[in-house]
């Protein structure tokens, strides 16, 4: 739908309901024909005016058909108001320009707000829906162990259903198009009671799809139906090759169904069984898990059983003594991260409408002021205070309205920038549109601006003696101007305005401090190309080994490779894998205390793609091929790996700095061995130097490299180093075709972007930020120029005789300017609180900078202080030129 | 019509005189032939010269009140208009046309008075 549609449909709802369902169609049709016809932007701005104009009017009229004569009158107000707005247009569209950017900024953030925070998600009773987590001292938010999750489910009795999803494997697609690699999560048959949502189209798998082995059936998700398969509804039941094994398509999802979105954001395009035994997996920790609750359960029921369970888990199983459990509403998870920003951002835009709203309001204000010569005139001659009252009402409500209508113009513009703007990491932006609330929200803006700031100068008027007014004549204000209202603006707009600009200014800060930061690995000139080995073709480990030993040599063989390497977790691309580690010789810790570190599996040229130096021992050689792999066992089950008892290389790891420090502190870690899970045990071979691996604004941690050599991948991602970028893929394609014609290659993408997607969060809030800041400056620059030159030019009269009886120019130029420079110093300290505040709740996205930073907020006041003395000293300058018999003869 | 009711039928439009400009515009647009909403406005434009534009709020704010005040019928869509289902055709009804003829019967009067006393500049 067109917005221009939307908007019409919006201000429909401002009808009464039976009228919309009588005459709504043809009024669409009709203001549709006059959008149609309006080619040049004069038409345009005439069939806006009048439609808000229209709307108006008649609006008033059918919602308040009873009192004939409240309404001729108010019929009357807008008349006139109408008039009074067009008698004035560039006053008019000033106002409704500032309003605008206000309305519209407030809307835009609104909606996103709205659709990201506020709207229900669409499942089945979603205020039962909760995400239940493991917990284990600080860390509140684990995934779930293969050991837990079967126990709750089965003792705990506060859910109707509990379920658990697993993102632990790609899904390459054969046979139906070009191969393609598909967003599939693994999930337990329950999800779908979980989250109450029927297919679209036939019949998701049940329980028996839960027993190992059995899992070869798959739903798919309508953008998958309709894009590969062109909506063919015959295709249920039929088979399709998912990593070289056929499944059963079982059912496929309605359109808005997009649930669980992966690390990066993105909506699954399939579900399939978990169908393993689980509950072997001990100490195995790869599940999130969703539940329902039971009808009248609350969240604090549900968490105080499933402690007692997660108790009566530890007794029988010693390791999981002190982990907990965190039940948390499925809403506020899938927004967590974000809200602060979003509410932040909110505030933001809050404050650079209020700032416009002052201007607006110091406008208005002096206009009245003005005019208080005709309201007087119109009061001799019987108008009631009320009446006078409601006509400059119905001027605001007019400019409000012409506001709203341009402010939702800007909001549909700004939606458009941020949905491009943010890329995957906020869940459901995409849905955000200018909707009914959006518009609901712009009129309440519209309205609420109108009431409060409309109202400032009706407040005003109630105190004009209609006898001195008149008495006065057109001099305007017959005594040196004392406005305590205008006074009070003009501190409140310094205020909002310096803490919105240091809250912006901290962001902006941390932002290029994070920009800066070393991420201890060259990104520059590094293409990264992910790939998934299926396993029906790639059984077994050594299988995946040799793939990408041959895939990395002959890429390093294009010319123009300088180097190639092969990761399981590209730097930055999201995915973390922490894991226990035992040191060899020291006593076991006690259970919930174990040494953890972050591990990947690296190939042998990784360290020298990444120019990551090693200041002591190596790294890995092809000599670290070892023929029983993998090493990792995951579980105390796990048979040992064939020809285990064979003499070969000795499991080998390279450490970063900080694990050599953590783990072996005031020792030489080289040569020391640990054992991971069920793991022989691993020879430390080298230590490197830190790299952030995770987020620029992560301090390193402990983290250890194993070599694909020992512990192969199904799913690794190929790290190219060369000068020529894009010119060099497609004889790498080629090479990978030439291994296996059939394999799909998932993203190819420069490592640098990874790093810098990472930081579009930042980018994007700070930016958005700064934007509004200057917004507000330059608001607050226009709102004290008006105010301090309007004060001068009232004061006219006081300056000539002050110059006649002697006073220097420069004394009349402080006279003038100190009155603005005074309220903006009380403004600038009010706007360190304010600031304070806004840092303080955006701390959390600040990186090594305080919430109170004492040079950002020293630099802000004086930087937002001189340019209000500048806005004060033009006025100021232009009344040290007056000559003074000018002034007074006409007087 | 019968004589009878022809003085009921006066009383009742003379209680509705004087007409408001959109009530007139609208009766004189449908004493010509039924039209629906669209039709009227610019029938409307068209025959003010383009100076008075009906906005679709006050168009059918009008329609609703001549309904209630029986100046005007709703017809079903005319079997012929294949357009667009949802438009609806009105049609003047006695009343409508009488008023009209008051209205405009006034308004003669006037503009023959002004003439006469040359207030208007064209005679």
């Amino acid at each position: 739908m067109r917005l221009s549609d939307r908007i019409f449909r919006g201000l429909l709802l401002l009808y009464p309901a039976a009228f919309r369902r009588r005459f709504g169609g043809e009024m669409l049709e009709m203001l549709a024909a006059r959008r149609d016809a309006a080619r040049s932007p004069t038409a345009w701005l005439a069939l806006w005016t009048g439609v808000v104009y229209d709307t108006a009017r008649s609006v008033v009229r059918e919602r308040l058909p009873v009192r004939r004569n409240l309404v001729e009158s108010l019929r009357q107000d807008v008349r006139h108001a109408w008039r009074v707005v067009r008698r004035t247009p560039g006053f008019s569209v000033f106002v409704i320009l500032l309003m605008a950017i206000g309305v519209g900024s407030t809307t835009a953030v609104f909606s996103v707000v709205h659709a990201v925070l506020l709207r229900p998600l669409a499942f089945k009773d979603a205020d039962r829906l909760v995400f239940v987590w493991e917990q284990r001292h600080a860390v509140r938010r684990n995934t779930v162990g293969g050991h837990e999750f079967p126990v709750w489910k089965e003792r705990s009795r506060s859910f109707e259903a509990m379920a658990a999803i697993a993102f632990d494997r790609d899904f390459s697609l054969t046979g139906a198009g070009d191969p393609a690699v598909l967003n599939g999560v693994r999930v337990t048959s329950d999800f779908f009671n979980v989250m109450g949502v029927p297919p679209a189209l036939g019949q998701v798998f049940g329980p028996e799809a839960d027993v190992p082995g059995r899992g070869d059936v798959a739903v798919i998700s309508h953008r998958l139906w309709t894009e590969r398969f062109g909506a063919d509804r015959g295709l249920i039941g039929r088979t399709i090759a998912l990593n070289d094994r056929s499944h059963i398509v079982a059912a496929v999802m309605p359109p808005d169904f997009q649930f669980p979105a992966n690390g990066a954001g993105l909506a699954p395009d399939l579900w399939t069984p978990i169908a393993e035994p689980i509950h072997q997996y001990r100490g195995r920790h790869y599940l999130f898990v969703v539940g329902r609750l039971a009808p009248g359960v609350s969240q604090v029921q549900a968490q105080t059983e499933l402690a007692s369970i997660a108790d009566a888990v530890a007794r029988e199983f010693p390791p999981n003594k002190d982990h907990r459990v965190n039940v948390q509403p499925l809403q506020s998870e899938l927004v967590d991260d974000v809200r602060n920003a979003i509410l932040i951002l909110f505030a933001a835009v809050a404050v650079v409408l209020l700032v416009g709203c002052c201007n607006v309001a110091n406008l208005l204000l002096a206009r009245a002021t003005a005019r208080q010569q005709e309201i007087a005139i119109r009061a001799a001659l019987g108008a009631g205070r009320l009446r006078i009252a409601r006509q400059l009402v119905a001027e605001a409500a007019l400019l409000s309205l012409g506001a709203a209508a341009l402010g939702l113009f800007l909001a549909a513009w700004l939606v458009d920038i941020i949905r491009s703007a943010v890329p995957g990491q906020v869940p459901r932006l995409a849905t955000v549109a200018i909707d009914p609330a959006a518009v609901a929200f712009a009129i309440a803006v519209a309205i609420a601006t109108t009431l409060i700031f409309g109202m400032v100068p009706v407040w005003q008027l109630f105190g004009v003696q209609v006898a001195d007014r008149l008495r006065t004549g057109n001099k305007g204000v017959p005594s040196p101007v004392r406005h305590p209202l205008r006074s009070v603006l003009i501190v409140a707009e310094v205020a909002l305005t310096v803490s919105l600009s240091i809250g912006a200014a901290l962001l902006l800060q941390s932002f290029f401090k994070l920009h800066r930061v070393d991420p201890g690995f060259d990104s520059a000139d590094v293409m990264t190309m992910g790939l998934t080995l299926p396993a029906a073709r790639y059984q077994g480990a050594v299988h995946q080994r040799t793939f990408y030993i041959d895939a990395v040599e002959r890429i390093r063989g294009v010319p123009g490779v300088e180097s190639a390497a092969a990761t399981n977790m590209v730097p930055h691309g999201g995915g973390l894998s922490g894991i226990a580690i035992a040191v060899e010789g020291r006593p076991s810790p006690r259970p919930g205390e174990e040494a953890t570190a972050r591990y990947r599996v690296v190939s042998t040229e990784y360290f020298r793609t990444l120019n990551i130096t090693t200041p002591r021992g190596r790294t890995f050689i092809a000599a670290d091929a070892r023929s029983a792999v993998p090493l990792i066992r995951w579980f105390e089950q796990q048979p040992l790996p064939p020809r285990f008892a064979e003499s070969q290389a000795p499991p080998a790891a390279v450490i970063n700095e900080t694990m050599a420090r953590q783990i072996w502190p005031g020792e030489d870690p080289l040569g020391r061995r640990f054992r991971v899970l069920f793991s022989p045990p691993i020879v430390v071979m080298g230590i490197v130097a830190d790299a952030r691996n995770a987020a620029l604004s992560d301090e390193p941690v402990a983290e250890f490299y194993l070599s694909d050599l020992q512990e192969p991948q199904s799913r690794m991602t190929l790290l190219i180093r060369s000068r020529d970028g894009d010119a060099v893929l497609p004889a790498i394609r080629a090479q990978i075709a030439a291994l296996d014609p059939k394999l799909p290659i998932a993203s190819v993408r420069p490592l640098e972007e990874v790093v810098a997607t990472n930081l579009a969060p930042h980018r994007f809030i700070s930016t958005v930020m700064g934007g509004f800041a200057l917004i507000a400056l330059l608001l607050m620059v226009a709102g004290v120029y008006c105010v301090i030159s309007y004060a001068t030019a009232q004061r006219s009269q006081e300056i000539g005789i002050r110059m006649a009886l002697g006073a220097t120019r420069l004394d009349i130029g402080r006279l003038v300017a100190r009155g603005g420079i005074v309220l903006c110093v009380v403004g600038a300290a009010l706007g360190l609180a304010g600031g304070y505040a806004l840092g303080r709740s955006a701390s959390g996205l600040l990186y090594e900078i305080q919430p109170a930073d004492p040079s950002t907020y020293v630099a802000l006041v004086l930087g937002v202080l001189a340019i209000a003395a500048i806005a004060s000293w033009i006025p100021a300058r232009r009344a040290m030129r007056v000559d003074p018999t000018t002034i007074l003869r006409a007087e | 019509m019968s004589p009878t009711r022809k003085p009921a039928l006066d009383e009742r439009a003379k209680r509705l005189l004087p007409l408001t400009p959109a009530v007139l515009q609208i009766l004189l647009s449908l004493s010509s032939e039924d039209r629906h909403g669209l039709g009227i406005a610019a029938d409307v434009r068209e025959f003010t010269g383009g100076r008075s534009i009906l906005g679709p709020g006050t168009l059918y704010g009008t329609i609703k009140r001549m309904l209630d005040a029986e100046l005007i019928d709703d017809l079903e869509s005319p079997a012929g208009d294949a357009d667009d289902p949802r438009r609806r055709y009105y049609r003047i009804t006695d009343l409508g046309r009488r008023a009209l003829e008051l209205e405009t019967d006034g308004l003669a009067s006037l503009v023959g008075t002004a003439m006469r006393r040359r207030a208007l500049k064209r005679t």
